[in-house]
C-alpha cells in the first residue's frame, strides 16, 4: 500500500519535471545577463589573466573558494575521527 | 592489501614522476589554460592512489604518513587565508599595471606566463589542499582490510 | 523539443536517483543514488549558461568572432563537484562503521538501538 502511493507521487514529480524541461526555457538562448556581461568584458584588465573562470573563482568570488576549502577540511577531519583504530 | 607483480611495481614507479610534473603544470598555468588548483590536485591525488594499488599497503605506508599529510593540509589552508584576506590590498592592488606580473594585452593573444597578479601561489595552495585530502582518504581506507600476505 | 535534450536528461537522472533513494534497502545503493542526484544537479547548472555556437571563456588562442559561454556557472559547478566528493567519502566511512557494529548493511535491521 505504501509502495503504491510512493510510486504515484514519484510519477507525478517526474511528469512535472518533464513539463518544466520542455516548455520552460530554451536551451542555448539565455537572456542577456548584467553580471556575466560585465565579467566577460572587464576580467582581462582588472585581473590581468586570460582565464575568466579562474579569475571568477579567485578574485570575484574568492570567499566561495575559502568556504569550499573549509567544507573539505571538515569532511576529511570527520573521516579521520570515524575510521580511527584504537588497537596497537 | 597485497601488491601486484614486479612488472607493475617498476612501471608504476617510473610513471609516478611524470604524473607529478603534469599535475604541477596544470596547477601553475591556471591563469592561461583551462585548469587551476582543483583539477591539478585531483590529478596528483589519483597518482597517490596508483602507488597504493601497485605496491600494497605495508610497503606504501612507509612513504605516506598521516601526520605529515594533515600538516600539509592545515598549513596550506592557513597560508591561503592570510594571503587572500589580510595581505591582499597591499600585494595585489600594487601589482596591477606594473610590468612585474600585472599586464596583459587586450583581446585574444597567445598567453604570457608572467601575468595574473597573485594567481600562481593561490592555485598551488588550493592544489595542495585537494592533494592531501585525497591522500588522507586513501591511507585511511587502506588500513581497514585484514592481512592476506 | 529535441533541442532541450540536456534538460530532459536532468529529469530522467532525477527520476532514477529518487527511485533508488526511496525504495532500496542496501546502504551502498542509497549512496550511489545520492551521487546520481548530485550529477544531475551539476549538469543542470552548467547547461544554463550556454550560448548558441559558443567557445569556452578563455582568451588564450580563442577563435575569432564567436560568442563566449557564461563563466560564472562553470566556476560554481567546480566547487559543487568537490563538495560532492567530500559528502560521498563521509557516507562511505559511516557505512563501514555501521557494518562493523551491526554485521549487516540492511537498513531494516539497523533500526533498533543496541546497548
Amino acid at each position: 500500500m505504501r509502495k503504491k502511493v510512493g510510486l504515484l507521487v514519484l510519477f507525478m514529480f517526474f511528469s512535472f519535471m518533464l513539463f518544466g524541461a520542455t516548455t520552460g526555457m530554451s536551451f542555448g538562448e539565455p537572456e542577456y545577463d548584467d553580471m556575466d556581461g560585465y565579467i566577460l568584458e572587464n576580467a582581462q584588465e582588472e585581473t590581468a589573466s586570460n582565464n575568466v573562470v579562474t579569475s571568477v573563482l579567485l578574485e570575484y568570488r574568492s570567499l566561495d573558494t575559502l568556504g569550499e576549502a573549509t567544507v573539505l577540511i571538515t569532511a576529511i577531519l570527520s573521516v579521520v575521527v570515524v575510521l580511527r583504530r584504537f588497537a596497537q | 592489501m597485497k601488491g601486484l607483480s614486479r612488472i607493475v611495481e617498476s612501471i608504476a614507479s617510473l610513471v609516478f614522476i611524470p604524473i607529478l610534473v603534469f599535475g604541477l603544470y596544470i596547477m601553475v598555468h591556471g591563469h592561461l589554460t583551462p585548469g587551476g588548483g582543483f583539477q591539478g590536485g585531483a590529478i596528483v591525488g589519483s597518482a597517490i592512489a596508483m602507488i597504493f594499488v601497485a605496491y600494497g599497503t605495508i610497503e606504501a605506508n612507509k612513504h605516506f604518513k598521516l601526520t605529515s599529510l594533515l600538516s600539509i593540509m592545515a598549513g596550506a589552508a592557513v597560508v591561503y587565508l592570510l594571503l587572500k584576506e589580510v595581505f591582499s590590498p597591499y600585494i595585489k592592488d600594487v601589482m596591477i599595471g606594473t610590468p612585474f606580473m600585472g599586464r596583459i594585452p587586450e583581446g585574444i593573444n597567445i598567453g604570457h606566463i608572467a601575468s595574473g597578479t597573485i594567481f600562481l601561489p593561490l592555485n598551488v595552495l588550493v592544489g595542495l589542499i585537494v592533494l592531501s585530502g585525497f591522500g588522507i582518504v586513501v591511507v585511511l581506507f587502506n588500513q581497514l582490510g585484514g592481512n592476506d600476505q | 523539443m529535441i533541442l532541450n535534450l540536456p534538460f530532459i536528461a536532468v529529469a530522467v537522472l532525477l527520476l532514477i536517483g529518487f527511485y533508488g533513494l526511496l525504495f532500496k534497502d542496501n546502504l551502498i545503493k542509497i549512496t550511489m543514488s545520492v551521487v546520481i542526484i548530485e550529477g544531475a544537479v551539476n549538469l543542470f547548472l552548467v547547461s544554463l549558461g550556454y550560448v548558441e555556437g559558443a567557445v569556452p571563456p578563455v582568451y588564450t588562442m580563442a577563435p575569432f568572432e564567436e560568442p563566449m559561454a557564461f563563466a560564472v556557472p562553470q566556476a560554481l559547478v567546480i566547487t559543487a563537484i568537490v563538495i560532492g566528493i567530500a559528502v560521498t567519502t563521509l557516507m562511505l566511512a559511516l557505512s563501514v562503521r555501521i557494518y562493523q557494529t551491526y554485521g549487516t548493511l540492511d537498513t531494516k535491521e539497523v533500526r533498533r538501538l543496541r546497548g
